[in-house]
């Protein structure tokens, strides 16, 4: 009884009756049930949200705009106390700035790699189709799920008090980064794939890693490539970030400088690190637009 | 040979799709199944290989009980089993000589499937096949770009180059044109001849009565007719569709050639 | 696609050519076809050479495997320790006898980074919808070319920069994430925008042009239905991503959990650490759970 009121409640709330056609008394002969839009009132709880979010974020009383010309100024011009000449900026941004960009890049190459190849059998294993077992699917994608939400600087620090300061903590970050985020694109991709042509050959008496390599593998290898260049592109720009917790790489660089604002060497360091990141848009867009074909 | 004895399988959600079969199809036999859609043709032809298990009864396939097997025995029971489906169910990015191959499979541990490592036999056989089939120039071409019927050829290859002494074939000319249709039907028979038993389910009555040695009726899950395809009346054929069927129902093009 | 060629055909192909041709060609013989196999494996095991080649050169040039000489158990083990043993004053700030007052508890910088995040992907989802549309090519034609290359000049910048340089106009605090997070979720949604505009069908826009819609009914009736779930779509995604680059803001100084991470960490006070960890990762599964629910009930 107490079920059938609560749902007659919940119904009036959510449906209204329109009137269709009346007869001369007024009393209405065909109706429909409309369902009500609350859009005004989820329009009205985000502002809400928005509003009591500006007491935890104080406005500062002095902004000083003029501080962005000056910055701006100084970023391609060397100044008097730091690099001097503009033979020594040059220097810097050859010697010092894409050294280290190259440092970069091979940590990045080395992370997504690993963390790649590491991600390949537990995606396999967490995919419905090929691995029919329920609680390993569930179990494995809720642990490597709850992995994923450390964000990856703190990777980083647990890597850094592990390995020390060095390269090795930024490559061990991003490896498990890359690892959860290939292993959560992968198990979806795989998901939806049609399995026909692997029951065809588990018909003709393959085991269920064989029929995969056989018959879902081909389909799914392009979109592994597709993933695996725009993780590579991920990782790229979280690796200026993670320079500044020391894990090595561009953003050590980029630390330094701006702690010393010496807006001359971020200048100096942002060029080619502009141009790699920019290249590298480009060029994964195309390789993921042919990969689709 | 194939035998079932006392045969039932009912689905979990309680639709009864197949009720006491008693069958036995012997080596050598071209049969045909036919009946209405949903009469339980597929459901028959699949728990053959176990695609779908049977819950009652016990399936005797080349004298090995199949109901009871699992694991490495039951791959070794598939093995020698081919299958062919009416969507063809080839993988569309690979060639069409891998697509072959991988009906060596179960003959090959693991290791050697991933790496592709098949012996110099397997892929002379691949080809010979593709070669009786009459498509040997489309060996290195992928499986795609082909037309429907050189598609289900490439299915009967596949399903050939496992050697197998049964083949399986779910409504394969289906999605065929009537010319298509007459040589695949026309592979069919010559396979046959060498000594593969073949079972296959029908649309078309008059396909199945022309090129079987023997029919078996289906119709709501029970065998109703089981017999040489001389003895199918239009008396035998309203008891397995229901009614009289008419000339024009009779759509597959026996009568074209 | 190439064609298939007959035996003569191929042959009288120039040499140039023949490679192309050489499995698309008509096979005589079983054997014939078997020698003309694409021998894949060669290729295969080239590339994984080349793979682990590369791989090793990288790993000796940044000096890997020095690293994994003396790797420091014993810091790693106090620190996993203390994730058993978290500091709750610090967590909840509500004891008046500790050191820490509600201002400075992980609840409260749990709120803050949320609040930094909502306002900065509100602000952002709203001002990027005229260089959204500007960026689109089904809208504005060629000339949305500029909007295009303003968004990816945004994009590009890497959001740390952009806090540090943001740090110096607005002081530290805060409201600068605000600032960073609006300013660099501009040029990810604005393009997210635009790719949801390309793709938009032309259909009911014709049917609306058939009944005389003025431009501004076409775009309201026409376009809006279509676009609103994969706006709302790319908003709920990039408010996940920008929790994360919140809490990384603080790392900066630019408010919210990135900076007591980072003290604690440098000054190895691992309870402290473990409590603000344990705050981040609440928050991100709470904001992952929520946001799977709206997209549920939206799409």
């Amino acid at each position: 009884m107490r079920s059938e009121k609560m749902s007659a409640f919940w119904h009036r709330l959510r449906y209204k009756t329109v009137v269709v056609a009346e007869d001369e008394k007024g009393v209405p002969t065909k109706t429909i049930e409309k369902k009500i839009r609350y859009t005004w009132l989820w329009a009205l709880l985000v502002l809400a949200i928005f509003a009591i979010c500006w007491i935890f974020v104080p406005i500062p009383n002095k902004i000083r705009f003029d501080q962005i010309s000056t910055i701006f100024s100084q970023l391609f011009t060397p100044s008097p106390w730091s690099l001097k000449t503009s033979e020594g900026w040059w220097n810097y941004l050859w010697f010092t700035a894409c050294r280290k960009i190259w440092e970069t890049v091979e940590m990045v190459w080395i992370a997504t790699v690993l963390g790649t190849l590491l991600a390949v059998p537990f995606y396999l294993l967490a995919s419905h189709n090929v691995c029919a077992s329920r609680p390993v699917n569930v179990v494995l994608r809720v642990i490597i799920n709850i992995i994923r939400t450390i964000p990856t600087f703190v990777l980083a620090i647990i890597g850094a008090i592990f390995f020390g300061y060095s390269s090795t903590a930024g490559i061990f970050a991003m490896t498990v980064f890359t690892f959860g985020i290939i292993f959560k694109l992968m198990y979806e991709f795989v998901e939806t794939q049609d399995m026909n042509p692997f029951e065809v050959c588990i018909s003709n008496g393959a085991n269920r890693l064989e029929a995969y390599w056989n018959s879902l593998h081909p389909g799914v290898y392009p979109m592994f490539l597709s993933n695996f260049v725009y993780t590579f592109e991920i990782n790229i720009r979280a690796s200026v970030i993670l320079g500044f917790v020391g894990a090595g790489g561009i953003g050590q660089l980029l630390n330094d400088a701006t702690s010393q604002t010496n807006w001359d060497k971020v200048g100096a360091i942002l060029v080619p690190l502009f141009i790699v990141v920019f290249v590298l848009q480009l060029f994964s867009n195309a390789l993921r637009r042919r990969i689709a074909k | 040979m194939i035998q079932f004895d006392h045969v039932s399988k009912t689905y979990p959600n309680g639709y009864q799709a197949l009720k006491d079969v008693n069958l036995t199809i012997k080596d050598g036999d071209f049969v045909c199944i036919i009946g209405l859609s949903g009469a339980g043709k597929s459901t028959l032809i699949r728990t053959i290989n176990k695609m779908h298990p049977v819950t009652e009864g016990k399936l005797l396939v080349q004298g090995e009980d199949i109901s009871e097997a699992n694991g490495k025995k039951l791959r070794a029971i598939r093995r020698r089993i081919g299958m062919i489906f009416q969507s063809f169910n080839l993988v569309k990015r690979s060639t069409v000589y891998k697509n072959v191959l991988s009906g060596r499979v179960g003959y090959h541990n693991t290791f050697e499937c991933l790496f592709g490592i098949y012996t110099k036999e397997e892929k002379m056989l691949a080809l010979q096949c593709l070669d009786k089939l009459g498509i040997l120039d489309k060996a290195y071409v992928r499986a795609d770009q082909l037309s429907g019927g050189q598609q289900q050829r490439v299915a009967l290859a596949r399903a050939l180059c496992q050697r197998p002494e049964i083949i399986l074939a779910d409504e394969p000319v289906a999605s065929l044109d009537p010319v298509t249709t007459i040589s695949v039907m026309d592979d069919f028979a010559r396979i046959n001849k060498e000594g593969i038993t073949i079972v296959a389910n029908m649309h078309h009555v008059d396909l199945a009565v022309k090129y079987a040695t023997r029919i078996i009726g289906i119709r709501a899950g029970e065998v109703v007719f089981d017999g040489p395809k001389e003895a199918v009346t239009d008396e035998v054929l309203m008891n397995i569709y229901g009614r009289a069927l008419k000339r024009e129902e009779n759509l597959g093009v026996a009568d074209a050639k | 696609m190439r064609k298939q060629l007959t035996e003569e055909a191929y042959k009288a192909l120039p040499w140039y050519k023949k490679p192309f041709y050489a499995i698309l060609r008509h096979f005589s013989t079983v054997e014939d076809a078997y020698s003309a196999r694409p021998k894949k494996w060669i290729y295969n095991i080239a590339f994984a050479a080349i793979l682990v080649g590369t791989l090793l050169w990288c790993c000796l040039d940044l000096g890997t495997f020095e690293s994994f000489r003396n790797p420091n158990w014993a810091k790693l083990g106090k620190m996993l320790s203390a994730f058993l043993h978290p500091d709750f004053d610090y967590m909840f700030g509500l004891n008046p006898n500790s050191l820490f007052k509600f201002e400075d508890s992980v609840v409260y910088q749990i709120i803050e980074t949320f609040a930094i995040a909502f306002i900065g992907t509100a602000i952002a989802s709203l001002l990027s919808i005229p260089l959204g549309f500007l960026a689109s090519r089904a809208i504005v034609g060629k000339w949305s070319i500029v909007s295009e290359v303003i968004l990816i000049i945004i994009r590009t910048v890497p959001e740390i920069l952009l806090g540090l340089v943001l740090i110096q106009v607005f002081g530290f605090g805060p409201f600068t994430g605000v600032a960073v997070l609006s300013i660099h979720s501009i040029g990810m949604i604005g393009k997210m925008y635009a790719e949801q505009l390309d793709m938009i069908s032309p259909e009911p826009l014709e049917a609306l042009d058939a009944v005389g819609a003025t431009p501004i009914a076409r775009l309201r009736l026409g376009v809006v239905p279509q676009v609103a779930p994969n706006f709302l779509n790319v908003i709920l995604y990039r408010f996940d991503l920008n929790i994360r680059t919140a809490s990384l803001l603080g790392l900066v100084g630019a408010g919210g959990v990135g900076y007591p991470i980072s003290i604690y960490s440098q000054g190895e006070r691992w309870p402290q650490l473990a409590s603000v960890l344990y705050g981040v990762i609440f928050l991100v599964i709470a904001i992952d759970l929520v946001s799977g629910a709206i997209r549920k009930k939206l799409l």
